[in-house]
């Protein structure tokens, strides 16, 4: 992993209730680079989140609106928010259900700028 | 018929390429031969997939098979390439009326008639939709009117079909339709991203965009209700507003018949 791309999935991983963060190629769902802070499937993650963006970007710009700059997945026992950066690359973060949904949100956002 | 089937098979053989798959599609298809009609509208579909004759002609084969839900898909792609195609919209107000939503039966068929205004058969069943919902008591609440802090809202079942609301994108355009079926993939796609990590259930999602904010959950298990709102609106207030709606739709969804 390039240190450029540590430290931005480092700081992502230091918002609470952030379990992992990783940086996936939006084409193949493939994990580009990763931080974990527990023990997290970060290929399944990848692929997931990739799949889950382009089902949604297909809805909106059907919807007529503009690419989406984040998406935010709530679930019961845990969520997923992401975020696209730059040509081809989603920035990824795994959170506990009771993240600080905010504070990733702006977080996710900074590093998408950093990393594109 | 039979000497048309040869001619018409004959040209396609000739030359594939050609569009003589529409009408010997067609005329398979008058036949009763469906089988034979879907694996020739099916190739010509391939060639032409931007073609909303295409798409029409395989809904027309879809519909005859029994095949509700892929015939609406089928017509809802040929509005999506040719939003003025008056067969997908006969065909799509046929289920519809047939489904017992005779609001988009007749806006179907509104929409077709403002392109073909003298048609008289399209005249005749425009007409006929809208007596059989001037003689229906009342509807119940659609959820496009339980949230009516969004910009939009869309109920759509777990096949993509539009159960109530309605979307129309910036330049007026009703996209309802051709949104409701990308919709069912997401719903899909959250209910396995959220079980393979093994978070349990779904709650929500959230979209943001330069132009809109998007809250997608599901009232009930294989349904989804997806409020737009300005971007302008909190993301928290706009949770509320869906959650709202759901409740409404839920309610809606579970109505006694």
């Amino acid at each position: 992993m390039s240190v450029a791309f540590a430290t931005v999935l480092d700081g992502l991983t230091r918002v609470p209730g952030v379990r992992s963060a990783l940086l996936v190629s939006v084409d193949d769902g493939l994990v580009i680079a990763e931080s974990s802070m527990t023990d997290v499937d970060t290929a399944a993650v990848a692929a997931l989140a990739a799949s889950l963006a382009a089902r949604l970007a297909r809805a909106v710009t059907t919807a007529g609106h503009a690419a989406p700059r984040s998406l935010h997945l709530e679930a019961t026992g845990g969520g997923l928010m992401a975020a696209p950066a730059g040509e081809g690359l989603l920035l990824v973060a795994v959170t506990d259900p009771d993240a600080n949904v905010g504070l990733l949100r702006l977080a996710l956002r900074n590093a998408a700028g950093r990393v594109g | 018929m039979i000497d048309d089937i040869r001619a018409l098979t004959a040209r396609l053989a000739a030359e594939p390429g050609s569009l003589a798959f529409l009408p010997l599609g067609e005329a398979l298809r008058r036949r009763g031969q469906l089988d034979a009609a879907l694996t020739v509208a099916l190739g010509g579909l391939q060639r032409y997939p931007m073609l909303g004759d295409s798409h029409d002609l395989v809904a027309r084969i879809r519909s005859d098979r029994g095949e509700g839900d892929l015939a609406f898909d089928a017509w809802t792609e040929a509005l999506r390439h040719d939003p003025r195609h008056v067969g997908a919209r006969r065909g799509l107000a046929f289920l519809c009326f047939r489904a017992g939503d005779f609001e988009w039966a007749e806006r179907h068929l509104q929409a077709a008639a403002d392109v073909m205004p003298d048609d008289p058969g399209l005249v005749a069943a425009l007409l006929r939709v809208q007596e059989r919902r001037r003689s229906l008591p009342a509807a119940p609440p659609a959820p496009g009117a339980l949230v009516p802090e969004a910009k939009g809202s869309l109920l759509v079942d777990a096949q993509g079909r539009r159960l109530a609301g309605s979307l129309v994108a910036a330049g007026g355009e009703d996209v309802s339709d051709a949104v409701a079926a990308e919709l069912a993939g997401v719903s899909r796609e959250a209910a396995r991203a959220a079980r393979l990590l093994g978070f349990g259930s779904w709650r929500s999602l959230v979209v943001e965009c330069a132009d809109a904010n998007l809250h997608l959950l599901p009232p009930t298990e294989g349904t989804l209700l997806m409020a737009v709102a300005e971007p302008t609106t909190p993301a928290g207030r706009l949770a509320v507003v869906a959650e709202r709606g759901a409740v409404a739709a839920r309610r809606w969804l579970e109505r006694p018949e």
